[in-house]
């Protein structure tokens, strides 16, 4: 790792995503805990890796939201940065999860950004509708009741449709399908339409409190 | 016969005018980094994690400066 030096984007996202996600997992007392200290620079490392071979089929200058997410989610699941603490059993997808999680978080901070750049209102007056979204605005996914014919939830569908994609492959010489940036990237792009009404009632929420 | 407007739309479009070019997305979307800053207010929250080893650091890029890595 020490030849990697981190891109400024990865730099941002570890320090405002996936560092806090990280945290709140891997706590005193939970059964969780991240590998060692490099860990950061591996996700870097495929995060980047990823990101360079997206760029490659771009003819834009940087890469829209749903194929950063959809690299990053890549980069987790291949670094695997959770472990169970003291040799704790955790869940055989728990970096999935976690994967997944960050994905979501990447479209929700566009979707913040998309809203509140354009509002002509005073800076403070952004920061209390940032604040506000941030704690109380969290990515949904279909429910059970509107699965098609899954008998389990969305994103337990998901969790191991990423586990499948390629973490088993190393660990146990099975097939590894590949994980695709591009096909994941179609997902967080429709789970961002998904959430577009979810988000603007919670934003709603916010301009009732605050004009009643 | 299936319904498939969109497909022979489609197809039509392509035959015309694609090139290997414009298979690439031409997306263009705001600087990420842009959007973590505005959205955080440009301030790097100090994460705590534990490690394997059972060491408990604050660690962050601190995206615009030195890295951060200190033990509790």
């Amino acid at each position: 790792m020490n030849h990697y030096n981190p891109s400024k984007t990865y730099k941002y996202l570890y320090d405002y995503i996936i560092g806090d996600l990280l945290s709140q997992i891997c706590t005193n007392g939970s059964k969780f805990c991240v590998k060692d200290k490099t860990t950061p620079y591996m996700i870097g490392k495929k995060f980047d890796e990823y990101k360079e071979r997206a760029s490659k089929n771009m003819n834009g200058k940087r890469l829209d939201r749903h194929k950063i997410a959809s690299c990053i989610c890549g980069a987790i699941i291949e670094a695997k940065p959770l472990q169970g603490f003291n040799g704790a059993v955790i869940a055989s997808n728990a970096n999935e999860i976690l994967a997944l999680c960050v994905g979501v978080n990447v479209i929700k901070f566009y979707m913040m950004y998309d809203l509140l750049h354009n509002l002509d209102i005073p800076t403070s007056d952004k920061h209390k509708i940032r604040e506000y979204l941030k704690e109380n605005f969290e990515m949904e996914y279909p429910s059970i009741e509107d699965n098609i014919c899954d008998t389990q939830e969305y994103q337990k569908n998901l969790h191991n449709a990423l586990y499948w994609s390629h973490s088993v492959c190393t660990a146990l010489g099975r097939e590894c399908f590949k994980y695709d940036i591009w096909a994941y990237s179609k997902i967080f792009y429709h789970l961002e339409l998904f959430n577009k009404n979810n988000f603007q009632k919670v934003y709603q929420s916010y301009v009732q409190m605050n004009t009643a | 016969m299936l319904p498939a407007k969109n497909m022979l739309n489609s197809l039509l479009e392509k035959n015309n005018t694609q090139t290997e070019k414009e298979y690439n997305d031409y997306n263009d979307d705001h600087d990420f980094s842009k959007v973590l800053e505005f959205c955080n207010g440009n301030t790097v929250h100090k994460n705590v994690i534990r490690y394997s080893d059972g060491q408990e650091k604050v660690f962050s890029f601190e995206s615009n400066g030195k890295e951060e890595n200190e033990s509790l």
